[in-house]
This record gives structure tokens, C-alpha cells and sequence, in this order.
């Protein structure tokens, strides 16, 4: 039995198999398979060295037309190293008496080759990029294979992965798996959001957790302490199969809250709110008794697909929502596209920097086109709801007059073309880069509300990525700076009467959204599963109670005094929640 | 017992020397195990001390041969002879620009046709 201890970022308690999926660009671990399973093992290395001949006699011929026989025989020489019999002799060996993974005994077979390569004379020593080469081809085909896999699984596992990418997580057969559990990440990683709209446990950040299990071992992922056991005994399993009972009735007695009114019990009425990725997530915020959508990402429309969405791409998005909420409001939130695939792909030539380059609304008034898309379909698709737009990424004032200006166009454009139009659609900013905070009263002025945006504003505050592991402890919403900042919010929408909503991962953690009503939130938007929690917590406190807390907090001095008081204040009001 | 004798008395041995410029690397390997796996006899090739498998690739340039370094090539089984004749033609063939323009099918350059 190991313990390994990491974030926390979906809640629920998994008990599973394990399925591990390797990272071809991370060192291999060593990995024990049963001996019954030995036989599969050599199998898929059978495989994926065919599958790697394929690729390389395609690459050959290939190479061979364009550039000449001569130049095409250094895949000859990869292929001959693929049919090696001492080479293969050496890797099935280590498969057979080790009883290993097959990605593990090809990495190691080949990296003792390199090693011998790199003594020899310069001439041979060159070898070894040869040798790294085929290696990298047999595992990229052996992991890939794994992938695949993941498809078409037939038992409930928890997966284990160095990280989970969106083109990952976006085929994974959902239902039969349990749980997550990486190496990397933080809260707002891919794999965080993807669990939490699953309403799956994960458990991210662990390090090395790849390398410490094998596959089909039985793996416990803890998504509310933050914590994977590896191989439990009968005890602790027994007691977290308590727990995850324990767990249910919990979410059992959540689910009764659904109708009941988010209300404090001095009477202060607070909005929860729910954020979605997907258009089916609108469902689940209306299940979990949300009032609506606080924050409509639109994102997916994009990262989904190869091809640009068109108007009508967007429009049936927004309507599908819309129509679902029924008259709810629902805030779209425009393209926050950016530091990713799609935008860095499009780039003239690789940002240095993306999370300061090329992003979001930046992204949009270089593509107009494609911004004007998407805001013609937000306002056609506003005349059936309670619509608002807002604005990511803003950091000056002309930035938000630009894009007010440009949604001006597209509205004079849609009038001509005879569409009827709601003129009053609420136009708001998000508030996630510590100039727009600290400028907020001036924003005030040209905008109908604001959302705080605590994801960002953390990592543009506190200069911390969040999705690296190796720093993501210094990301933290109870920095004092963070909490000055959002302070500075929602004093300027207090003072002009603009309202504001906070919308970050934040919220949903029950002593920040006691700690955020305190400081004079009335909205809250969270992951939708997260709702019934937080409802849960407004009906047990004070808004007296909350602001002592507030006011209290706002002495001390690290992050860590005012999450130690915190969570104590939140044991005493919610003593089930830990 | 009688295939292990018959093998014994199948052995034939050559030495010859790596005359191409960049020494037995990559490609000429390559095609030196290619032609020594058409062959039915075990094929050892010496250099110095060092003994390795002739029809594996790794094990070849685990020889580090350089231009002027002598091989001996040893052939176990049916037929040792051709395979021998075969490689060490072929080795020395390296050094000529005929075989390095020869593609790897039409076997013009190495005495592939020695083996089958």
C-alpha cells in the first residue's frame, strides 16, 4: 500500500483497476505486468514494430522520390534495427524475465545500446540518434496503442496519465472510467475541468504517481482529500467504500437543496451560477438548482474541429443553451482562445510567452472576421433570452471601447439586414489581469457588470502557470494581493451600482465562497456539479458572520494563516464537509 | 549429434579489410546484414578481440570498424562458403563508388547474388 498525496480538483472517491497510460516524451518507469499478461505484452510489441515498419517503408519510398535512393537508405538502416534478432531477442527477454511493460523494456534495451553508442569513435557515437529515433517510433505506437484502447475499454478503471490533453480526454470512453490521476496539473489544468464536468474524482499533481503503479493494480482515487492509494489493504478499502456510502447520502441530502432558495439565513439572497464548456452542461446546472449561466465558454465551438465554425455553428451553440435555461440568464463569454494549439498554430512564429501574447480578445481584434462571426450570432441568438456578453482579457480602457465599438458594427450591420434585435443586451468585462482591477472604477463607467475571472487574475497576480506542477503550489486565491484586488471589484461595482460576479474555480471551494459573500459578493458561478454545496453553505451562514470573516482575514498576512482559518471557520459551519 | 558435426565441418572463415572512407557505419552495415541474413550458416565477424553476430545491426556497429580495420568473417552451416565469398566481397565492394550508387535492389554493387 502506498499513500501519495497530491491536488485535489474533482470530488468523489474512485476504487478501480488501474489503467496507466506512458508519455513518450517522459522517461519510461519501470512497469510490472502479471505473468499472465506477458504473453499481451509481447504481442503489442509485435504490433507496433509492424506498425512502425509500415511508417517507415512509407517513409523510405517517400524520401526516395523526392531526395533519391541515397538519401532514403538511412531508413533502410531503421528498419534493419527493427528486424534485429539480437535487438528484439534482448527486448522480449527483458519482457519475459522481468515480467515488464513492453514500453518499458524497449526504453531500456534501447537506451543501454546508446549508452555503448555514445563511447564509441564520433563516427558511431552519431548512431545514437538513430537508435532514439526508432525508439521514439516504437513507443509513440506502443502508447498510441494504449490510447486506443482507452476506446473501447469493457471494465470500470481509474486513469492514470503524466497529463491529460484535450485530444486525449475528447475520445475516452466516459463510462467506464472512474477517476483521473496525473503527475502534473493544477486546479484549472485540462484534466480538472474535463473531471469536474464529468463529475468524475481526480486527483492531480502527484508527481511521479505513473511510476508507481502498474497496470490492473487496484488504485484508490480520494477527489475530496486529494489523495491516490496504491494497492490499499482490505481495511482501507473497506473504509473508503464507507466513505463513498457516506459520500452518496451526502450528495443524496445536496440534491434535496435543488429547489430550496439560495438564501443566507439573515435573509441575503446569493446567485449561483453555473460554468459550462458544453452545451449539454446546461442540463446538469438546472438539476443541481443553479440560476442560471454565469459563464458560457465558448471555446469548444473551436478547439473541436478542424474547420472555423460558421455563424450558424455558433448560433445553435447559444440556442441550445438559451432554450434549455428557459428564460435564466445565461452569460457568453466572447473567444478566450489562446496559449494553446489552435491560436499558437496560427502564429507567425512560436510566442516566446504565450500567456502575455497573442490571446483572447487581443486574438479577436486580429481576426475580426471571425470575432464579428461570433458576435453576430451571440445577438440573433439573444433575442430569446436573457442574454449578456462579456468580454475576456481586457487590460486597458480602449481595449474594452474597441470591442464595444465593433459589437456596435455588428448590431448596425444585423439591423440592416432587417434582423430584430434586443438593443439592451448587457455588455460586461472580465476582470482577470490585475490592471483591469486595479482600474476598475474607470471601467465602471462604460460597462454593465463585471466578472471576476480568478483563474487568470491569480496567475497574472502571483506570476505563477498554473498548469506547472513545479510552481503550482504558489498558485493560491488566499494570496492578500488576490483578495485586495477582488476587494478593489467589488467596492468600484458597489459605489456605481455595476454588478459582479466572480466566476474562478475559487468559488466553489466552500471556505472561498464564504470568505467571497463576506467580502460583498451576491454571485457566484462554479462548476454546475459544485452548485449544491455552496447552496448548502449560503443556507447555513450569516451574511454578519460571513462579513466577520472577511474583516477578520484581511489581517493577516500569507495565504497560508488565512486558509488555516478558513477551513477552521467552515468545519464549525459545514462539519460534514471534512 | 549429426547436424552439430555436419555444421563444425561446414565452418568457413575469411578476413578482410574496411577500405571505404566512413568504416563500417550505418548503411554499410546495413547492407551487410542484409545479405549475411541470406544466408543459412551462423556468421560471426571479429574484430580484434571483439567477436559479434554478423546478422544483427546493433551488434555490427557495436564493432566500431573503421576505414582500415581487418574483419574476419566466420560462417557456420550449409552454406558457409558462398556466405563468406559473399560478405567479404561485399566489404571490400564498399570502397568503390560503384556500390554506393547502386540502389539496394538491383544488387549490382554487393555479390548478393552469391546468396539467396
Amino acid at each position: 500500500m502506498e499513500i501519495k498525496k497530491g491536488i485535489a480538483v474533482s470530488r468523489g472517491v474512485a476504487i478501480s483497476q488501474a489503467v496507466v497510460l506512458d508519455a513518450e516524451e517522459y522517461r519510461i518507469p519501470q512497469r510490472h505486468v502479471s505473468s499472465a499478461r506477458v504473453p499481451d505484452e509481447i504481442e503489442r510489441l509485435d504490433e507496433s514494430l509492424e506498425a512502425s515498419k509500415r511508417e517507415l517503408i512509407d517513409l523510405r519510398d517517400r524520401t526516395a522520390e523526392r531526395l533519391g535512393a541515397e538519401t532514403a537508405a538511412i531508413f533502410d538502416f531503421h528498419l534493419a534495427l527493427l528486424e534485429d534478432h539480437a535487438l528484439l531477442g534482448k527486448v522480449k527477454d527483458v519482457i519475459e524475465t522481468e515480467s515488464v511493460t513492453a514500453e518499458y523494456a524497449v526504453a531500456t534495451v534501447l537506451r543501454e545500446y546508446a549508452k555503448e553508442f555514445l563511447q564509441m569513435p564520433e563516427e558511431f557515437a552519431d548512431r545514437v540518434k538513430d537508435v532514439y529515433d526508432i525508439e521514439k517510433r516504437v513507443l509513440r505506437n506502443l502508447i498510441g496503442q494504449s490510447h486506443e484502447g482507452l476506446t473501447r475499454l469493457t471494465e470500470n478503471v481509474v486513469l492514470l496519465a503524466h497529463d491529460l490533453t484535450p485530444s486525449q480526454t475528447a475520445n475516452l470512453n466516459r463510462q467506464h472510467i472512474l477517476g483521473f490521476a496525473t503527475d502534473a496539473g493544477g486546479q484549472t489544468s485540462h484534466t480538472a475541468v474535463v473531471a469536474k464536468a464529468l463529475g468524475i474524482p481526480a486527483v492531480v499533481g502527484l508527481n511521479d504517481v505513473t511510476a508507481s503503479v502498474n497496470a490492473g493494480d487496484t488504485v484508490i482515487v480520494d477527489g475530496n482529500r486529494g489523495v491516490v492509494i496504491i494497492n490499499p489493504d482490505a481495511e482501507t478499502i473497506e473504509q473508503h467504500r464507507q466513505y463513498v456510502r457516506h459520500l452518496v447520502e451526502v450528495e443524496r441530502g445536496l440534491d434535496r437543496l435543488r429547489d430550496l432558495p439560495s438564501v443566507t439565513q439573515d435573509g441575503h439572497e446569493i446567485s449561483l451560477l453555473g460554468n459550462i464548456e458544453f452545451p449539454t452542461e446546461a442540463g446538469t446546472v438546472l438539476s443541481k438548482g443553479g440560476a442560471g449561466i454565469g459563464l458560457y465558454r465558448t471555446e469548444f465551438l473551436y478547439l473541436g474541429s478542424e474547420v472555423e465554425p460558421t455563424e450558424e455553428d455558433h448560433y445553435q451553440a447559444y440556442r441550445a443553451v438559451i432554450d434549455v435555461m428557459g428564460g435564466k440568464p445565461v452569460c457568453i463569454r466572447t473567444l478566450d482562445l489562446g496559449a494553446d494549439k489552435y491560436t499558437q498554430s496560427r502564429a507567425a512564429a512560436p510566442e516566446r510567452n504565450p500567456f502575455l501574447g497573442l490571446r483572447s480578445i487581443r486574438f479577436c481584434f486580429q481576426h475580426l472576421q471571425l470575432f464579428k462571426t461570433q458576435l453576430r450570432a451571440i445577438l440573433r441568438a439573444s433575442q430569446t433570452g436573457d442574454v449578456s456578453i462579456m468580454f475576456p482579457l481586457i487590460t486597458n480602457v480602449m481595449e474594452l471601447r474597441q470591442a464595444k465599438m465593433i459589437l456596435r458594427d455588428v448590431m448596425e450591420d444585423l439591423e440592416e439586414e432587417g434582423h430584430e434585435l434586443r438593443m439592451d443586451v448587457p455588455v460586461g468585462m472580465m476582470v482577470e489581469v490585475p490592471s483591469a482591477a486595479l482600474q476598475c472604477d474607470r471601467f465602471a463607467e462604460e460597462v454593465d457588470f463585471f466578472s471576476i475571472g480568478t483563474n487568470d487574475l491569480i496567475q497574472y497576480t502571483l506570476a505563477v502557470d498554473r498548469a506547472n506542477e513545479r510552481v503550482a503550489p504558489l498558485f493560491t486565491a488566499a494570496h492578500p494581493a488576490v483578495l485586495r484586488l477582488i476587494k478593489e471589484v467589488i467596492r468600484a461595482g458597489q459605489r456605481t451600482d455595476v454588478g459582479v460576479a466572480l466566476c474562478g474555480e475559487m468559488a466553489s471551494q466552500p471556505e472561498y465562497a464564504l470568505l467571497l459573500i463576506g467580502m460583498g459578493l451576491r454571485a457566484l458561478s462554479v462548476a454546475p456539479p459544485a452548485i449544491p454545496e455552496v447552496k448548502k453553505l449560503v443556507r447555513s451562514i450569516t451574511l454578519e458572520k460571513a462579513r466577520d470573516v472577511a474583516t477578520y482575514v484581511m489581517r493577516f498576512e500569507s495565504d497560508k494563516q488565512i486558509v488555516t482559518y478558513l477551513r477552521d471557520q467552515i468545519r464549525q459551519i459545514l462539519p460534514e464537509a471534512y | 549429434m549429426p547436424k552439430d558435426s555436419k555444421e563444425r565441418s561446414n565452418t568457413r572463415s575469411g578476413t578482410v579489410e574496411v577500405v571505404n572512407r566512413h568504416g563500417m557505419h550505418a548503411r554499410p552495415v546495413t547492407r551487410f546484414v542484409q545479405l549475411a541474413n541470406q544466408f543459412k550458416s551462423a556468421i560471426e565477424v571479429s574484430k580484434g578481440d571483439l567477436t559479434v553476430d554478423g546478422k544483427s545491426v546493433m551488434s555490427m556497429l557495436r564493432l566500431g570498424a573503421e576505414c582500415g580495420s581487418a574483419l574476419r568473417i566466420v560462417a557456420r552451416g550449409s552454406d558457409a562458403s558462398e556466405a563468406v565469398t559473399g560478405l567479404t566481397g561485399l566489404v571490400e565492394d564498399l570502397g568503390t563508388e560503384k556500390y554506393l550508387q547502386s540502389s539496394p535492389e538491383d544488387g549490382t554493387g554487393a555479390q548478393g547474388a552469391g546468396g539467396k
